[in-house]
């Protein structure tokens, strides 16, 4: 039996893959980290992910309709595939459960200071769950829901802020030390751009395959464009003050006042907040279980959904011990962390496949492995 | 049966998660919050401490017209905001010391205006502004109010117009663009200009005024700072001579010499725009400031009629130079304190960048050197509802611009 019967459209491909690289806006924000310029990495960024996502997409494309899963066990062997599948599958659960932690540390901080971050943790992951085994179907029909809701709110909480935009703020537009430049490119191929890797657990449920590699490299170019908007909006409103703001768009959105009666609007932005990360959330711990399922060789991923939500939200709360941690992780240590799965893992499975002249022989290898 | 028990199962999920799921996790009833409007802070006599002045809104008297047991009317007695003080180490333990005698949790979501002391202006401001800024409850478009004297006696002082005093202050910030004479400044604006290089941050100045046998607030004029330390002021005219040059003029009057016989003559600006450009030759800087400001006739005390091409021109010239005249006396004020408000530093490092870092640390030196080059494109373009003068043909002067001294 399938462990997934669902198909997706390479349109719905591109809404999840947005929520996910959106969904990082939480954490980093899109412009405080390397203040002015931050519009700026952000698009480079997207070209140096664009050329590393190709090793994936080389990889999906010559392993067509197999998940990372199938191709690990047929590249590496069967004791060494289900090694490097499993830390794969470890980094996916440890960036869904990071996820959780950026999303209820955000509330902690500006809307529920008094919350325990453990009940907005396992809140959030319930929701998820309910989601997650109901299948990719549903999370796709989320994503086509929400990523354009964030896309009017945002458009919407823009026009409002207009009175308070200053393009001036952004001068000098290029003057920025070169290794400054690289680095926050870099920081933002690492996160979020390259972590559209996960959707290698996806793609074999794309019913147009040819479109998967043009899907994620217009999502990256969108994605990377509006991140590239939000860095410029949030820097033209705050000015100077960004660079410290934890939440820019939040502290941006919150200037906004006209009249008496247009006045926090930052809701706007914690929903815009809130859909991504839910998004994310799902995307994550939907690749975890099915994976763990292909792994293990069950007949169903939906026995695994609950308890991997709730260990995604406990594990979420043991992350960091303050936001500082947090803020060092996503600044310096993921720059190499998150590369050794995102180009590292894949790079090495495509060259060892092109080495030994493995490929997908079957049309579609989950179809192959029902027939067997 | 299944489908049933199903059904079961999801109403009573449902019941259950209207129970969880519809109230915050530290939610605070409207009856239980003091909920502040304005703040005033002052160094503590003790010294080294702070003492904070809240007003805090009473509900009950803004919902009943001040009706009930003390009529609105009644020479203040019938005041909707209530006067709490407190004291404390930091501001954030003054704003904590409130529970020990107020019996509600004061709320500061609302909070509309923060009114500084003279005496911690005078010794730095940041420390006590840094919670404000910090804290998500607190928003930063509040006003920031620097106090002639002290920041309690503003908040003490009475509004006849306003049930609630700190909210005439917010109302007279927002009015304040009929005289352009005030610079309105909120939390966020002085954040962005204290952590600008160079940037001196400016706030508005308040005062109390004896009005009809009681004090109230008046806007005074602006306070300068260096840092964060309050180092001089500028009076209501230089105030607009500042605001001319950054562009944020709404509206006013402007009152000019009549050339012939020397009476007033009011022009009502209706916009103004500025640009600052710096330009460098060799090392010496020049700041061109470029104002174009449009006005129409408001009215005239004297006899003449200004209904002719001439006359308008005359009109127009007199306004360049009286706005000409304010901003070189803001200009020169500034330069004597060598405190950069017009954020000339900001324009240059826009500009020239690789400079910038060069002047940035002797600013305070080279920015009174600076060569200041005004140019006002100044139209006047309406005359109201009469085209001269309610006067009969006789006595009108109609000679206005001929008699103009030429430029």
């Amino acid at each position: 039996m399938r462990l997934e019967q669902g198909k997706i459209s390479s349109s719905q491909l591109v809404f999840i893959v947005l929520g996910v690289i959106l969904s990082s806006v939480q954490v980093i924000p899109p412009s405080g980290r390397v203040g002015r310029i931050a519009w700026l990495t952000n698009l480079i960024g997207v070209i140096e992910a664009c050329g590393f996502a190709l090793i994936f997409i080389a990889l999906a494309k010559r392993f067509q309709g197999d998940t990372f899963v199938d191709i690990a066990s047929k590249v590496w062997g069967t004791y060494l595939g289900k090694a490097v599948s499993g830390a794969y599958l470890l980094f996916l659960f440890h960036i869904g459960s990071l996820v959780i932690d950026d999303f209820a540390t955000f509330l902690n901080t500006v809307f529920m200071p008094e919350t325990p971050s453990v009940v907005l943790a396992l809140g959030m992951a319930a929701v998820a769950a309910y989601t997650v085994r109901h299948g990719i179907e549903v999370i796709a029909r989320c994503s086509q829901i929400l990523v354009p809701m964030l896309v009017v709110n945002t458009a919407l909480a823009f026009l409002l802020a207009l009175p308070q935009f200053e393009l001036a703020n952004l001068q000098p537009l290029f003057d920025a030390p070169l290794s400054e430049l690289a680095l926050g490119a870099h920081r933002a191929t690492a996160f979020p751009y390259l972590e559209s890797l996960a959707f290698l657990m996806v793609f074999p449920f794309v019913s147009r395959q040819k479109q998967v590699g043009k899907s994620v490299i217009g999502s990256l170019i969108i994605g990377g464009v509006f991140l590239s908007f939000l860095s410029v909006r949030n820097y033209a409103i705050s000015g100077i003050v960004n660079t410290i703001n934890v939440y820019p768009s939040v502290m941006a959105i919150a200037l906004i006042e006209v009249g008496e009666i247009v006045t926090r609007i930052e809701a706007l932005v914690a929903l815009n907040m809130l859909s991504v990360a839910f998004l994310a959330i799902c995307v994550f711990m939907y690749t975890n279980v099915l994976g763990t399922a292909q792994l293990l060789e069950l007949n169903s991923y939906r026995p695994l959904v609950i308890p991997t939500a709730v260990l995604m939200a406990l594990v979420s709360t043991i992350h960091f011990e303050n936001y500082i941690e947090a803020f060092v992780f996503a600044n310096q240590t993921s720059l190499l962390y998150h590369p050794i799965f995102e180009i590292i893992v894949p790079g090495l499975t495509l060259l060892v496949a092109a080495a030994r002249g493995k490929r997908n022989t079957g049309r579609d290898a989950l179809v192959s492995k029902e027939e067997s | 049966m299944r489908q049933i028990q199903k059904l079961i199962g999801c109403v009573s999920l449902c019941l259950c998660l209207m129970l969880i799921a519809s109230g915050c996790w530290s939610r605070k009833e409207l009856d239980d919050l003091g909920i502040v409007a304005g703040v005033g802070i002052d160094e503590a006599k003790s010294g080294g401490t702070y003492a904070m002045t809240a007003q805090v809104i009473l509900p009950g008297q803004v919902a009943g017209g001040g009706g009930g047991q003390s009529g609105g009317s009644q020479g203040g007695s019938g005041s909707a905001a209530a006067v709490l003080t407190s004291q404390g180490d930091t501001v954030f333990d003054a704003i904590r010391n409130y529970t020990f005698h107020a019996p509600r949790r004061l709320y500061w979501a609302h909070n509309q205006i923060i009114v500084i002391g003279k005496d911690i202006a005078k010794k730095g401001i940041y420390p006590v502004l840094d919670i404000f800024i910090r804290d998500p409850e607190l928003r930063r478009t509040a006003w920031v109010l620097i106090a002639e004297e002290k920041a309690s006696d503003i908040l003490k002082a009475k509004s006849d117009l306003e049930e609630i005093p700190a909210m005439a202050i917010r109302d007279t910030m927002e009015t304040r663009q009929a005289t352009s004479q005030v610079a309105a400044v909120n939390l966020h604006d002085f954040a962005a200009m204290l952590m600008s290089e160079g940037t001196s941050a400016v706030a508005s100045l308040i005062s109390t005024i004896e009005e009809s046998g009681k004090t109230t607030h008046s806007l005074s004029g602006t306070a300068v700072f260096k840092q964060d330390k309050m180092i001089g002021r500028l009076d209501r005219q230089q105030t607009r001579g500042y605001l001319w040059v950054i562009g944020e003029v709404e509206s006013g009057i402007i009152s000019v010499t009549c050339p012939t016989d020397g009476k007033k003559v009011s022009l009502e600006i209706v916009r103004s725009s500025s640009k600052i450009q710096p330009r460098m030759h060799g090392s010496e800087l020049e700041m061109l400031v470029e104002v174009s400001v449009e006005s129409n006739l408001g009215g005239q005390m004297c006899d003449c009629d200004f209904a002719t091409i001439p006359g308008v021109k005359a009109l127009s010239k007199l306004q360049a130079a009286a706005v000409r005249t304010e901003i070189e006396s803001a200009w020169k004020h500034a330069a004597s304190l060598s405190a950069d408000i017009f954020e000339f530093g900001t324009a240059l490092k826009r500009k020239y960048p690789k400079q910038w870092k060069q002047l940035a640390p002797n600013w305070d030196t080279i920015f009174p050197e600076t060569k200041l080059n005004i140019k006002v494109d100044s139209k006047v373009r309406r005359m109201g509802t009469i085209s001269a003068p309610a006067l009969p043909n006789t006595r009108r002067n109609t000679r206005t611009g001929e008699k103009m001294p030429s430029e």
